[in-house]
């Protein structure tokens, strides 16, 4: 029975958040917690991130040595980072009702895990995780990635 | 002798617990589904469907089994670092009112709950109606019915600063059903908090 509740609410609550004015840049999720050092860049300034920071389309997040931080997503997504870490959110739609949606994340180096929101459920063919050798795809899930080695 | 060569310089190839550099683990996901991920990279495509299972990230291959223990060594801080999983409630509402069913009343301090386990809350609230009526009605209907629960969560605790409030009107039915037609469970809010 509550599984089908929560079921029900996750299908529902597909529709019910959108974004704002398509020029306007747009929060899209918030980090909810930092371990160790943190740093966002977006466009050309680069902000220290803490819990409470808010996450936009095009932010690049880098970790240091000790860093680690974890960001929830308007759709529910969800994405951890541990340390040496660098990803970029390159693309970040939510808009069920006009059915605009995608996240394409991409990490150049370190650790990540990811677990799906309604995004990745509404439209998995525009969910990915780019990487310096290949790109993942996603079926509604939850996974950890780790670019390693020389690549950067 | 080939052979063996060929397996030791694959076994310095893959580092000492068997993987590549660059991989990725399918994990399984709560509440038991764990779908599927899909690696396109030079070296083709591969597809992992079973959780703990691994596959480099240039694709081809087949993927390898990883123990827990490997994954907690490798992504230990960043599965430290995953934020709370998002909670949701509906709550329904009296016919055409913004009233709560006294059910529906007594989850409130749950909604309060899972704000407080949170630093940093996010709490989307939408309101919901059956299709009986207008839709210029519905729609304002439900917007008094959002705006009278995060009035009443606010009341017990929660900053209002964190709650965004919308309406969807009829739009969102949770059962389906012909225009004009009451459903009790169609008369509803929904919150998410993040």
């Amino acid at each position: 029975m509550m599984r089908r509740l929560l079921k029900a609410i996750s299908v529902l609550w597909l529709a019910s958040v959108g974004i704002g004015a398509a020029d306007e840049p747009s929060v899209i999720g918030r980090v909810k917690n930092t371990g160790g050092q943190v740093s966002i860049t977006r466009q050309s300034a680069t902000i220290p991130g803490t819990a409470g920071t808010e996450v936009f389309q095009n932010d690049v997040i880098q970790t240091g040595d000790d860093g680690s931080l974890g960001v929830t997503f308007k759709d529910g997504s969800r994405i951890a980072i541990g340390p040496k870490t660098r990803i970029v959110i390159d693309e970040y739609v939510f808009a069920p009702r006009e059915e605009k949606l995608s996240f394409v994340t991409r990490i150049t180096r370190g650790t990540l895990l990811y677990v799906s929101g309604t995004i990745a459920k509404l439209a998995p063919d525009k969910t990915s995780f780019v990487t310096p050798s290949g790109t993942i795809g996603v079926r509604g899930t939850k996974f950890v990635v780790k670019v390693g080695g020389n690549q950067s | 002798m080939g052979r063996g060569l060929g397996s030791a310089a694959l076994l310095v190839l893959l580092g000492a617990c068997g993987l590549p550099h660059s991989y990725v683990v399918l994990l399984p996901q709560e509440g038991g589904k764990s779908g599927a991920v899909e690696v396109t990279g030079d070296e083709g495509k591969t597809v992992i469907a079973e959780p703990w299972k691994a596959a480099g990230l240039s694709g081809g291959g087949t993927p390898k089994t990883v123990s827990k223990d490997e994954v907690q060594k490798t992504f230990g801080k960043a599965l430290a670092a995953a934020p709370k999983e998002p909670a949701r409630f509906i709550l329904y509402f009296q016919s055409d009112t913004a009233e709560l069913t006294p059910e529906s009343r007594k989850r409130l301090p749950d909604v309060l709950a899972a704000v407080r386990e949170r630093p940093v809350p996010d709490v989307d609230v939408v309101g919901h109606t059956d299709a009986a009526g207008p839709e210029s009605y519905n729609d304002a209907l439900a917007l008094r019915r959002a705006q009278r629960i995060s009035d009443e969560v606010v009341a017990i605790g929660v900053d209002r600063k964190v709650i965004e409030v919308g309406s969807h009107g009829k739009r969102d039915p949770l059962v389906p059903t012909r225009n004009g037609v009451h459903e009790p469970r169609n008369r509803r809010v929904e919150i998410i908090v993040r």
